[in-house]
């Protein structure tokens, strides 16, 4: 079903995770999500999966209000991968996460989805707050997607798992946007470091005043960069 | 507002024209003095400014390189994207004027994620400009029939195409029904796609509201109020051999047309439309990408201000000499 | 970082789904940290003789300029309406079709609509309009003119200097409208004013009077490149002893001045000394005209006139016959289109022939220089290197167009066809991401400082997202590039977004598959590094 997708790719009504390139055909998630999924299997993650449209749209809208205004408007766009990486990334990551919030164990597979929206966020000036409450609005999203339905007990047991997960991701995301930062920071002395690297090897072992090499040759500094 | 306004100006065109006409009779004024002020202008204005772009010199060769070079001869080139002799520059120009090259490269199948073949929606700006463009010159040469005593060839093939669909009569011609779709769409993508939108200027909206109205005015004219295209030839042979007349029994509507067509035209230089014109100067596509093998004069290239060698020798003697380089002055010291 | 947050969730919940409801003019500029550089330093604006050099921020309020800014500004736009075609129909013909819109780096990382290119000249367009356009004088704001105020100023700075001058936009551009070249003059213009950056002005003050960008001294440019020499010697036991100025040789070599200093350019400036000396090239080096970037091309057209100058003069003054390039991407931007024009002819040399294979270099035989990836590629065509394309095994392989060989020249298969001669495993990005599509680095033009990092991480990204793609589907472990600015700033971008992704030149790899007369095994490869498999049996 090659369905052009992007007839209408810039309009917002094609923003809908779920409506695009990735995985509109949410069918294509759900079987596999479904054979191992605790939550899958819940009733909770029935109504979810139902629902799953409507919170993804909110979510993706949730994470768009931390940039500034009209920033965004690009990433809303369902592009492809390489066209529009960071609105894809983003795109494909929330529904990847959430299907991986339906199905479990899902820590270890979040992170990585984590990591490479967290990541974009992290560079894009923005305080750590703003950078991060879309994950926190993801429970805000589900209780109104809910609606009355939340009342139910049994619901309301498997609402609290999810919701402590949905916690368990916030701190992973800020541990991720953190190191982030620090990479940035570690990135900049190491480029520093290059830069002056073979100055430095040479003062070592030059004269500078009348340019003759001093140090015997095999004199080496070592370089040595932080991961 | 910038659509509001582009809205309300081509409407009130068209009730200045409708209204001179059906109240005033100002048949003379539209219908002689303002197609030749229009025409005066459109050719004056367009002269003027490809002068003025060509009075700018091109100091640089600056092609846009879009693909290989030719450098070794085992290498193939490509040579429509990477001219490097006249030749090959009409060849790329004419791919770009002809096909809109440049937009359609925008146009790419790509894969997705889930590996199912997705079209960028690029596609459609070029589909639309390009049919936009043909059936607007399309239309423009079945115009043509007016001004010329016997119909030349080509009106015929062009109608007999173009006219392939005979629904009832007249005729209707597919090239007005297109031209109007391709222009709403290109209006209707202005709004719609968020980006675009963000950039559009009223000089952007004004034109293809004024081509619509263009559009629609002509179908009106063809389809729902009959005109006389007798008096019509009899108006458009008199504007053409310089002695004017106005015949009688035509419609309020025509006016209506020819006003909104000389505003475009009047219009015309004083805006982007130029790109016409402007295409065939834009220095990134017109040059040949052969500035290593032929020297490039640039007519204002003036002396400029640089640190010698000399400069550089006497600033740095004694270190070269330490380091072993070769020096012009040995055994000078600090310039002496 | 921007300021405190502190939305509701309700709040939040409000959304705004369309670019601001504002117009762009509407919307001031805001200088976000992280994303500009630091203001030139007075003396060295006058060490360049540049106008009002004055030590100055950006982040200030007062910029310091003179009392009739703006008469200079618009003076200085006339001129050049009046002397490059290029930017008066620029200014004029845009249809503002959006094509180019989303093409730029720094938008699809980053989102700004001011940086869609189409924007960013429409910021200056709205100028040029109020004060040369006859519609623009009467009807004002109607028609998208406005007055050249402080802010107004200050937004187009902030934004020419968000540009990487990469011509990605121009590709797509039906009309090839080029916004690199209106960047250009923008950036001239801003020059009048005294407003350069600090990483821009230093390095052409350096390069002016010193000879480079870093300023080394003739006596550190011959130790850094022994030291090469000693590093060669360990890894083939080849004593390696090249020339510096010297007169009579046949050949003149340039490169950027990146590889002399910078991991990892300097294991692509052992790569050159291997080649040359397996090849026997009578050959030299340069002190003085020891960089082939040219950072003055940021700067202003004659800055880079001026600093370009000393290429031609050394080469007539050493009597060589031709001119042979190193890797970099703006400096052949620069020898391929400027050049010749600038400071040309070069009748005193000869239509470049290697004396190795006989070929004339027919596609340089009036500036008579060759970039060196079409010189290797010709020896390699010929048979004339002995290559052993598995000591690069340990390497999967991806190739970086720069953007300027890319779109401003067009050498896309010669180094291609080097990179499949001497390595086994090469893997090609997604179409849309090389060749004349190619994504910038993200900090060309002078914007590869520190304090702008951020804009630098998002500029890449989609250049690092291509990247990423073939490391995941292909394992791929090292990119390959011709360009001094890339190979120092890639390094920064893929330890950000792809930190097991390795950046090289070509002809490091070149250096390391090179069978040279007379070496030891090879149990290293340039960066010291034991070969896989082969260590062992030291
Ligand atoms: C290389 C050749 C040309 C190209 C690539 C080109 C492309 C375009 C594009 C992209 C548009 C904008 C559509 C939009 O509004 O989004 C446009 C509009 C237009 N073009 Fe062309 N064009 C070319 C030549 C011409 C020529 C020869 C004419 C002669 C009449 C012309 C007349 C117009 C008109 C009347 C419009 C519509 C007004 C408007 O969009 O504002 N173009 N063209
Ligand atoms: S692609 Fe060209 S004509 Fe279209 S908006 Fe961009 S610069 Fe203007
Ligand atoms: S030249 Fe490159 S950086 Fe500048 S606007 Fe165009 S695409 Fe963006």
């Amino acid at each position: 079903m090659a369905r052009p997708t992007n007839t209408n790719a810039f309009s917002d009504s094609a923003v809908v995770p779920g409506n695009g390139n990735n995985c509109g055909q949410s069918a294509c998630h759900a079987p596999e999500a479904q054979k191992e999924g605790a939550a899958a299997g819940t009733a909770l993650g029935r109504i979810l999966r139902d629902k799953k449209k409507a919170i993804l749209t909110k979510w993706l809208d949730a994470i768009m209000v931390s940039f500034p205004s009209g920033n965004s408007t690009h990433f809303r766009i369902k592009g492809d991968q390489f066209t529009n990486p960071t609105g894809s990334t983003i795109s494909s990551g929330l529904e990847a996460i959430f299907e991986g919030l339906l199905s479990s164990p899902f820590k270890a597979k979040n992170e990585e989805l984590l990591d490479g929206i967290v990541r974009i966020m992290a560079v894009q000036d923005l305080a750590p707050s703003q950078s991060l409450s879309f994950v926190f609005s993801l429970k805000r999203i589900i209780r109104e997607e809910l609606g009355a339905e939340q009342a139910d007990r049994q619901l309301s047991q498997q609402l609290t798992d999810l919701e402590s997960a949905i916690d368990g991701l916030t701190l992973s995301a800020f541990d991720i946007f953190m190191k982030c930062r620090e990479r940035i920071y570690e990135i900049k002395a190491n480029e520093a470091r290059r830069a002056n690297f073979r100055l430095l090897q040479m003062a070592d072992r030059i004269d500078s005043v009348n340019g003759r090499r001093t140090a015997p040759k095999g004199n080496k500094l070592t370089i040595k960069e932080e991961r | 507002m910038r659509i509001l306004f582009s809205f309300i100006a081509v409407l009130a065109l068209v009730l200045i024209a409708y209204a001179g006409v059906k109240t005033a009779n100002l048949q003379f004024l539209f219908g002689v003095v303002v197609p030749y002020a229009a025409i005066a202008l459109f050719i004056c204005g367009f002269i003027y400014r490809v002068v003025k772009w060509g009075s700018s010199p091109v100091p640089f060769c600056i092609p846009t390189t879009r693909g290989q070079q030719k450098s070794l001869p085992w290498i193939a080139q490509n040579k429509l994207g990477n001219p490097s002799n006249t030749m090959e520059v009409i060849g790329r120009m004419f791919l770009e004027v002809f096909l809109f090259r440049s937009l359609f490269l925008n146009t790419k199948t790509e894969m997705t994620s889930s590996n199912r073949v997705v079209y960028g929606s690029e596609k459609f700006l070029w589909l639309a400009s390009i049919t936009f463009h043909y059936t607007f010159l399309i239309v423009l040469l079945r115009h043509t029939e007016f001004f010329v005593p016997t119909a030349p060839f080509f009106l015929d093939i062009i109608k007999s195409v173009d006219g392939f669909f005979e629904i009832g009569l007249p005729r209707l011609f597919l090239t007005g029904a297109v031209l109007l779709a391709s222009t709403a769409y290109l209006f209707a993508r202005r709004l719609y796609i968020p980006q675009v939108r963000y950039i559009s200027l009223a000089a952007d909206y004004f034109p293809l509201v004024l081509i619509i109205g263009i559009a629609i005015t002509g179908m009106l004219m063809r389809y729902v109020y009959l005109t006389d295209l007798v008096s019509v030839k009899v108006l458009a042979l008199g504007l053409l051999s310089f002695k004017p007349v106005i015949p009688e029994g035509i419609g309020p509507i025509f006016y209506v047309h020819l006003f909104l067509v000389s505003v475009l035209l009047a219009y015309f230089p004083l805006s982007k439309l130029m790109h016409m014109g402007g295409v065939f100067l834009s220095p990134t596509l017109n040059m040949a990408n052969d500035s290593r093998m032929t020297r490039h004069i640039n007519p204002w290239n003036y002396p400029v201000h640089v640190h010698t060698y000399e400069e550089y020798e006497d600033d740095f003697r004694e270190k070269m000499i330490g380091a072993g380089i070769p020096v012009e002055k040995e055994g000078v010291v600090n310039g002496k | 970082m921007a300021s405190k947050f502190s939305a509701t969730p309700e709040e939040l919940s409000k959304i705004d789904h369309n670019p601001p409801k504002k117009g762009w003019m509407d919307t001031p500029v805001e200088f976000k940290e992280h994303t500009f550089c630091w203001g030139a330093k007075g003396k060295n604006l006058a060490a360049l003789e540049l106008p009002n050099a004055r030590d100055w921020s950006p982040a200030d309020e007062d910029w310091k300029l003179p009392e009739n800014w703006q008469k200079i500004f618009l003076d200085g736009m006339k001129e050049r309406l009046g002397k490059y075609r290029s930017f008066r129909l620029f200014m004029d013909i845009c249809v503002r079709c959006g094509a180019c819109a989303d093409k730029c780096h720094f938008f699809i990382g980053g989102g700004d609509p001011k940086n869609m290119p189409v924007l960013r000249a429409e910021l200056l367009r709205s100028i040029y309009r109020r004060y040369f356009t006859v519609s623009g004088r009467m009807f004002g704001r109607a028609a998208r003119a406005r007055d050249l105020t402080i802010d107004v100023l200050k937004e187009l700075w902030y934004y020419y200097y968000q540009c990487t001058e990469c011509r990605r936009c121009s590709v797509f551009c039906p009309y090839g409208i080029d916004q690199a070249e209106i960047t250009i003059i923008g950036r001239e213009l801003f020059n009048l004013l005294g407003l350069n950056i600090e990483w821009i002005a230093g390095p052409v003050a350096n390069c002016y009077r010193v000879g480079n960008h870093v300023g080394l001294e003739p006596h550190t440019i011959t130790s850094s490149v022994e030291f090469f020499c000693d590093d060669i010697e360990d890894v083939t036991g080849i004593r390696i002893n090249p020339t510096f100025n010297r007169k009579g040789a046949e050949i003149l070599f340039v490169a950027p001045s990146g590889d002399l200093f910078a991991d990892p350019g300097t294991y692509t400036a052992m790569g050159y000394l291997m080649l040359f000396h397996e090849l026997g090239l009578d050959y030299t080096w340069s002190t003085y005209a020891s960089e082939g970037g040219n950072f003055g091309f940021f700067t202003s057209n004659e800055m880079g006139k001026r600093l370009n100058a000393k290429i031609y003069a050394e080469a007539k003054r050493l009597g060589v016959k031709w001119i042979l390039g190193g890797e970099c991407g703006h400096m052949w931007r620069v020898l391929h289109q400027y050049m010749d024009t600038w400071n040309g002819p070069a009748d005193f040399m000869e239509v470049p022939v290697s004396p190795i294979t006989g070929t004339r270099f027919e596609n340089a035989k009036s500036t008579k220089m060759v970039h060196i990836a079409e010189f290797t590629a010709d020896l390699i065509k010929h048979g004339k290197l002995k290559l052993d394309p598995s000591r690069n095994n340990h390497l999967n392989v991806t190739w970086h167009d720069s953007c300027n060989p890319s779109r401003a020249m067009g050498l896309l298969d010669e180094p291609r066809y080097v990179l499949k001669s001497v390595c086994n495993n090469f893997y090609e990005m997604p179409e849309n991401t090389i060749r004349e599509k190619t994504f910038c680095c993200g900090s060309g033009t002078g914007l590869n400082a520190s304090e702008n990092i951020e804009l630098r991480m998002r500029g890449g990204f989609p250049r690092a997202n291509a990247v990423k793609h073939v490391r995941d589907a292909h394992g791929v472990n090292m990119m390959s590039c011709i360009c001094a600015i890339d190979r120092a700033t890639l390094k920064a971008l893929m330890e950000y977004w792809v930190p097991d992704v390795e950046i090289s030149g070509l002809h490091e790899l070149v250096g390391n598959a090179l069978i040279m007369k007379g070496e030891k095994e090879r149990t290293l490869d340039l960066r010291l590094v034991p070969l896989p498999g082969k260590a062992a049996k030291e």
